[in-house]
């Protein structure tokens, strides 16, 4: 089994201010007996509603193959963080791999999101109300050797929001053996595996004749023959659409979502196509149409 | 012209929904517009005027700042927020910026549209906000949330740069760095108030804004 251990910062050490200490302990109040802030809850509450943690799928890592890596963080009720894409508020978490020299990471794979109204109604974010995992892939060295034990250091930072925000940070670190032999499933194998469904996958890989997107001038248009609704939610390298808030999402089994696209522009139409079918089960799937002007 | 004193809305519990309506009818003051009420602030129009009372009870009135030559910058406001504290708390980017610029006609004017109640919302709390972290500028209560919607202003901190003519010059982020905790590399207001002071054209005149959501 692959160690991992957390060393988590407590929201409250960022906020010098003793109005903020206030606040926050106002918050808590009867959430804790006595607070231990120095001591690592169990489970993510009000007082710490995330606790994050680095996980491996599997038990050991192999010269020349893919070790995939993920920051769980585990998510107190009715609180929820953001996902990586174009929102009104918020912020999505960002992590800061410290890796052994000619190991590689790739980008962040981020699960779908879900359509949330900011209090007060003027914003849209897309964010996750569960726990999740940012699954990265780690490329190991074909030459990397053989009996070592090797460290990853992760640096995360979130915010995590309920109608209140809070920020918190954590320096993550693991330490897996390096093998020859192939590897078997972590104790953790099962997170990477449910956030894998829930991670879109590209559209043309969707193979299903009722499924289409294509861009009609200004317009995205999908269908989705059969679905009860469908939404579309803008990656952050989007082009953005005139009001995501209105028209992100429609009931039905097809969305016109319009863009404000210049002619000067270069950026493109790039997110997720959610889908629901009747008994709205969601699937999803990435798209990009490059900007033709 | 019917101006209720703000703090006569916090002690008057049972008047309830009534009071605040009419304090909200003399708080926001559309007539400059010609009876508009609906006015909206868009960049590189004639932005809303209003009147509101700081947390000190001096009322600010827009129009008479633009009367008298200023360039005004407003700056949405929660002291609860974590972008609010990255800029007041771990770095002084407002405090600094507002002393750039203050010898340059520059009037700087936070408001807090929080409904009371809600998280950096209330007098009290702002009051003390602006003590602990020596705030030099007014603190604007708004919270009906009118001035905040009429600018549709969707997060703190959120900036708008109004010229002296009276025009929207710039409506959007503080910098190009969403973090809770790092600065951005460009500061939007910074170059927008220097491009205005020059004559010159503002750009980019909008962004993104960044941060919570205002608490209405």
């Amino acid at each position: 089994m692959t160690g991992h251990s957390t060393l988590h910062a407590p929201a409250s050490t960022y906020f010098r201010s003793r109005r903020w200490r206030a606040f926050l302990a106002a918050c808590i109040a009867g959430a804790i007996s006595t607070p231990t802030l120095a001591q690592q809850p169990q489970h993510p509450d009000d007082d710490e509603p995330l606790i994050a943690s680095l996980i491996t799928e599997h038990s050991h890592a192999v010269p020349g193959e893919t070790f995939y890596i993920g920051v769980h963080m585990r998510l107190a009720e009715d609180w929820h963080t953001y996902w990586d894409g174009l929102n009104d508020t918020g912020f999505a978490a960002t992590v800061k791999l410290d890796l052994p020299a000619g190991w590689t990471a790739g980008e962040i794979q981020w699960p779908a999101p879900e359509r949330y109204i900011t209090s007060g109604g003027l914003g849209l974010d897309h964010v996750y109300h569960r726990d999740t995992t940012l699954i990265i892939p780690i490329q190991v060295p074909a030459d990397a050797t053989v009996g070592e034990t090797v460290t990853i250091t992760a640096d995360a930072e979130w915010l995590v929001c309920q109608d209140a925000c809070i920020p918190g940070w954590a320096t993550l670190t693991l330490e897996t053996p390096v093998r020859a032999e192939t590897a078997t499933a972590s104790d953790d194998a099962s997170l990477f595996a449910a956030t894998r469904e829930r991670t879109p996958v590209p559209l043309e890989r969707a193979d299903d004749e009722r499924l289409s997107a294509e861009m009609d001038g200004r317009d995205l248009v999908i269908r989705a023959r059969g679905a009860s609704k469908v939404a579309f939610y803008p990656s952050s390298a989007s082009a953005a659409p005139e009001d995501i808030m209105r028209t992100g999402e429609a009931q039905g089994d097809r969305l016109r979502l319009r863009f404000q696209l210049e002619p000067t522009g270069e950026k493109p139409v790039t997110g997720i196509i959610a889908i629901f079918a009747t008994d709205g089960t969601p699937s999803w799937y990435a798209v990009t149409f490059p900007h033709d002007g | 012209m019917s101006m209720l004193n703000t703090r006569t809305l916090f002690s008057t519990v049972l008047l309830g929904a009534a009071v605040a309506l009419t304090g909200v009818a003399g708080a926001v003051n559309a007539d400059h517009h010609g009876g508009q009420d609906t006015a909206r602030a868009v960049v590189g129009q004639k932005a809303p005027t209003f009147t509101l009372k700081d947390t000190d009870g001096k009322e600010h009135d827009l129009q008479k700042y633009l009367d008298d030559g200023k360039i005004v910058v407003l700056e949405w406001f929660n002291p609860e927020c974590p972008f609010v504290v990255k800029h007041y708390d771990l770095h002084p980017t407002m405090a600094t910026l507002n002393k750039k610029y203050a010898e340059h006609d520059v009037v700087w004017m936070a408001i807090n549209s929080g409904r009371e109640g809600q998280q950096g919302a209330g007098l009290e709390k702002n009051q003390q906000y602006k003590k602990d972290w020596e705030i030099s500028y007014p603190i604007l209560m708004d919270m009906s949330g009118d001035v905040g919607r009429m600018y549709n202003a969707r997060t703190t901190p959120q900036m708008f740069i109004i010229h002296s003519n009276g025009t929207l010059m710039y409506d959007g982020a503080i910098d190009n760095n969403r973090s809770p905790r790092e600065l951005g590399d460009i500061n939007y207001v910074d170059n927008a108030l220097r491009a205005i002071l020059a004559g010159e054209t503002v750009e980019p005149n909008t962004t993104r804004p960044y941060g919570c959501s205002v608490k209405y």
